[in-house]
């Protein structure tokens, strides 16, 4: 989205949609995931931050222009844009 | 609600635990982190052990679209050599990178200030904690300064977005004088990259004066990655004029083709062959060379490395890095 920041949002570590996140769609497993954000940090980058529970995520996706998580279908509605689902 | 959500952001990021390797975030606008290594080399001509790199670096946000690193390191920082029973210190901390970033969206992002020249994959982790080998191959300080002092602009490309872009440029001199493989003030060059799922491929080339000669260079980088495999190789060329006195043009080009195998998350398996020629100065060095990384976490790594060489100058080199 040309001249909008993306805000990307994770679920906290444990949390089971994060686990099929990782392995659908970045096709990453944990291990890969912490040497890739063990770099990133040497580069100034850190890793997105995380909500406790995906109703909280849907709040700060509904609240921050730009932001992209992941949630389950039951919790879409008309105001967030879907691009993927898994 | 949006008032809400940013009000709450710093509380959530002040209660993140630290994990080594990833920093310590005090807040959105300041991680602090750094890393160091010690090695120990044994040759025919070297038997040494040194404490090589001490670095601390922090960094943050400066805004929405801003945000800045500083890294400051102290190379050598204490060398045995066990040849003649020397020590030698340098508690120096020189300014490797210092730059403020500005984001301002996926396509178009600017870096001001001293940054790693974006060439490639070697020249972007230089540090030995994340590298697969303690030593470096001839092609990442022979061709072109690694660090340049300048503007870059870098981003995807908005009708490919498997393309990435950068181009920099520089034009005064270096933030740390002294502190970069090779003095210049004017540079300027370009790369794109590639990415076709596990493979990238990416091209590169640029410009600098040294002593009011021109040199110029162009390179290829690739990189094929699986879970398990990784093979990267990178190929570059420079055409010079060593002689002030003299039109003549010279080559050097170096390459270098390294296999990694990882066998587990904490064990890994590396093979290189490295090759550096050098017309004018005489020089036609290749290198082979096996090595082992022990990772017992990610961010520390215990390495040993065992280098061939033509000249029957074998040596080993066993390392210790960590990153935090």
């Amino acid at each position: 989205m040309a001249g909008i920041k993306i805000v990307p949002i994770n679920l906290f570590a444990q949390h089971d949609i994060r686990s099929k996140f990782e392995a659908v769609v970045l096709e990453m497993d944990r291990e890969e995931l912490n040497a890739y954000w063990i770099e990133q940090h040497y580069h100034g980058i850190r890793p997105p931050i995380t909500q406790k529970s995906s109703k909280s995520l849907k709040a700060f996706l509904d609240g921050v222009e730009g932001s992209i998580g992941y949630l389950p279908k039951a919790q879409m509605d008309g105001t967030l844009r879907v691009l993927y689902e898994f | 609600m949006r008032l809400y959500s940013i009000l709450l952001f710093p509380i959530i990021l002040s209660a993140n635990e630290y994990q080594l390797g990833h920093g310590l975030e005090l807040n959105p606008y300041l991680t602090m982190g750094g890393y160091f290594s010690s090695k120990y080399e044994n040759s025919k001509d070297t038997k040494e052990y040194m404490i090589d790199d001490v670095a601390i670096l922090a960094y943050g946000r400066l805004g929405e679209r801003f945000s800045y690193l500083v890294e400051i390191e102290a190379a050598e920082f204490w060398v045995h050599n066990f040849g003649n029973d020397t020590t030698q210190k340098n508690m120096t901390f020189h300014i490797e990178r210092a730059y403020v970033n500005y984001k301002y969206d996926d396509y178009f992002s600017i870096k001001v200030g001293k940054f790693i020249t974006p060439i490639g994959f070697w020249n972007l982790n230089p540090i030995t904690v994340l590298k697969d080998t303690t030593s470096n191959p001839r092609y990442a300080s022979e061709i072109y300064p690694k660090f340049t002092t300048g503007l870059m602009a870098y981003g995807y490309l908005p009708f490919d977005e498997s393309i990435e872009y950068n181009a920099f440029i520089q034009k005064n001199k270096d933030l740390d004088k002294g502190y970069n493989n090779i003095q210049t003030d004017d540079y300027y060059g370009m790369e794109l990259q590639k990415h076709w799922g596990d493979l990238t491929i990416g091209l590169n080339m640029g410009k600098y004066e040294v002593n009011e000669e021109n040199m110029k260079y162009f390179g290829a980088s690739l990189k094929y990655e699986t879970s398990h495999l990784q093979i990267l190789s990178e190929y570059a060329h420079l055409i010079y004029n060593p002689l002030s006195n003299s039109s003549d043009k010279h080559d050097k080009y170096a390459y270098y083709i390294q296999g990694r195998y990882k066998l587990n998350a904490k064990h890994y398996l590396v093979g290189r062959y490295e090759k550096f020629e050098d017309g004018f100065a005489g020089v036609d060095e290749s290198v082979k060379i096996i090595g082992y990384n022990y990772r017992p976490i990610y961010p520390i790594s215990i390495k040993s490395e065992y280098q061939l060489r033509e000249n029957d100058n074998n040596s080993l080199i066993v390392s210790f890095s960590m990153l935090f």
